[in-house]
């Protein structure tokens, strides 16, 4: 038995090693949902310690397997570990382009540069890729500080591409709502960061809405 | 050695107990025992319903019983011998009931001896299908009738107290189990420290739990692994008003399964049913609204879930 934050990249987010990068990212806003900090379903199961701990490791988890450099390295680690058997490597995308059946282990030039350019297929943001909110349940700051983390994006990038307030980013990600601007311009600027952070802009821009209201309702 | 004569033939009894519980009071745990009991007896099944909710029995009443006069607590105190003597019909084919009796001391109370004899007597019953309510509370004796049946089911409510409640069911039973499994009297005082937040020597979380007994016995986690993935729970989420609170179930399960390393299933969410409970507090019998209500229509379909696991070879006889 292992604990969460000891479990390899794989078994933490429960999906096979072949899973597709699509997968990594379903699986990936799932564990969110269950492991964040305002997930009703496991706030009094973890300390606030081990829920850190867990969520960086999902963050580290998402980074690796997202990238097919990074994923590759990893998987030979796993392999020199012994967690991991050659044959059960390789995501769908590389595995089943340009080689035939016949041919499965015989891995020549063009096919690798055929796999390098799926692998970049693979990286343009898809559709799942937008649906990072649950479209059910509201966005909170911490959710999106999270999904910028795993962007490697800098609040100060986006104020400079978006021309919003760097302090006005950071109320909104730490949810202080008493200082955040009105409605109709905080809208605005929401659809905005969701266009950097790439995710669909209306559960974004509704599920923080939602969080929001929450607040307002309370005052 | 006893004369050859005088050996009793062993008695291969194939039923399959289900154990309900749950740390919370009022998360429905009796209407969900009486409701999978009427679902199961629907389908052929011989089923037997026992109220071991002792002190609160009020599983009669969702059979528009009168309160009992005879009840569990009679054969726990010996009051009566043959606990065959204290099940009583339902009024619905298939499916009998042992009630609770209201006189009583509490699952808390009960001795260790009458608690031996009241487990084994319950696996000598001759039914397809046991259901133990066992009413809400982790004391030992609770945690005890959860873990000789072949399954035991966890209903919590989508409240955040009522979901703490099930964590600390959960690790009361880990640490139940663990106390059961282990022979060593240096480990079983280490287990006794707890584990949580706050006061003393406690563990921090089942890990540091582990990792202290596999300091003494590197062996043994291995061992307690295995063990533990013996152990066959399943998680309902009842009184669901939202989609929010239909998500938390399988949420839950996920967290549980990684954390403790018990096998947790979510079956299913019920829904919260405004017509039920007015039924109830009529006192209507349940099967008067079956089978049009959604709670029905939800329990069925989870009672399915929990049939299969028998057919796969799952269940053991008892003798």
């Amino acid at each position: 038995m292992k604990r969460l934050t000891e479990q390899n990249y794989y078994t933490l987010l429960g999906i096979p090693p072949k899973a597709s990068f699509g997968e990594v990212q379903s699986a990936y806003n799932q564990a969110l949902s269950i492991y964040s900090t305002d997930s009703i379903a496991t706030y009094s199961l973890f300390t606030q310690q081990e829920r850190e701990r867990i969520l960086s490791r999902l963050v580290d988890a998402y980074k690796t397997l997202t990238d097919s450099q990074l994923r590759r390295e990893y998987d030979h680690f796993l392999i020199e570990r012994g967690e991991l058997s050659p044959q059960n490597i390789g995501y769908p995308s590389l595995k089943d382009s340009n080689i035939t059946k016949g041919k499965l282990r015989e891995v020549t030039k063009e096919s690798l540069i055929q796999k390098e350019k799926d692998t970049e297929i693979e990286n343009q943001p898809s559709e799942s890729n937008l649906d990072l909110f649950d479209s059910q349940t509201s966005v909170t700051g911490k959710s999106i500080k999270i999904v910028r983390a795993a962007r490697e994006i800098s609040l100060e990038e986006i104020c400079r591409k978006t021309n919003i307030p760097e302090k006005t980013l950071e109320d909104i990600e730490e949810e202080h709502f008493e200082k955040l601007p009105a409605l109709v311009y905080l809208k605005g600027f929401l659809k905005a960061y969701a266009k950097i952070l790439n995710v669909n802009q209306t559960q974004m821009v509704n599920g923080y809405m939602k969080r929001y209201l929450e607040w307002k309702n309370t005052c | 050695m006893a004369q050859e004569g005088l050996i009793k033939k062993r008695r291969t009894i194939e039923n399959h107990i289900l154990a309900i519980g749950g740390g919370k009071g009022g998360t429905g745990k009796s209407l969900i025992t009486a409701c999978l009991g009427i679902c199961l007896a629907d389908r052929g099944s011989e089923v037997l319903l026992i109220d071991a909710d002792l002190g609160t029995a009020n599983l009669h009443t969702f059979f528009g019983l009168e309160p009992p006069q005879i009840g569990l607590s009679d054969f726990i105190t010996r009051r009566k011998s043959s606990i065959d003597s204290i099940i009583i019909k339902t009024g619905i084919n298939n499916l009998k009931l042992i009630p609770g009796a209201q006189d009583m001391i509490g699952m808390a109370n009960l001795s260790y001896g009458q608690k031996i004899r009241t487990l084994n007597n319950i696996k000598k019953l001759n039914y397809r299908h046991i259901l133990i309510d066992l009413g809400p509370g982790t004391s030992f004796n609770t945690l005890d009738f959860f873990l000789i049946s072949h399954c035991g089911i966890l209903i919590t409510s989508p409240e955040p107290t009522s979901i703490e409640n099930t964590y600390h069911f959960m690790k009361s039973l880990f640490l139940r189990h663990l106390r059961k499994t282990i022979t060593q009297k240096a480990l079983k005082s280490l287990i006794d420290k707890g584990v949580g937040q706050g006061d003393g020597e406690k563990f921090d979380s089942v890990f540091d739990l582990l990792e202290a007994i596999e300091k003494i016995d590197p062996k043994l986690g291995d061992n307690i692994a295995c063990h533990l993935s013996t152990l066959d729970i399943k998680l309902i989420v009842n009184q669901a008003r939202t989609d929010r609170d239909r998500a938390i179930g399988q949420k839950m399960a996920i967290a549980a399964r990684k954390y403790f390393g018990i096998p947790i299933d979510f079956l299913g969410t019920v829904s919260y049913d405004t017509k039920v409970r007015k039924d109830l507090l009529q006192r209507k019998p349940i099967e008067a609204y079956f089978p049009h209500s959604e709670v029905f229509k939800e329990l069925a379909e989870i009672t399915q879930k929990i049939s299969p696991s028998y057919q796969l070879g799952l269940d053991f006889s008892v003798d």
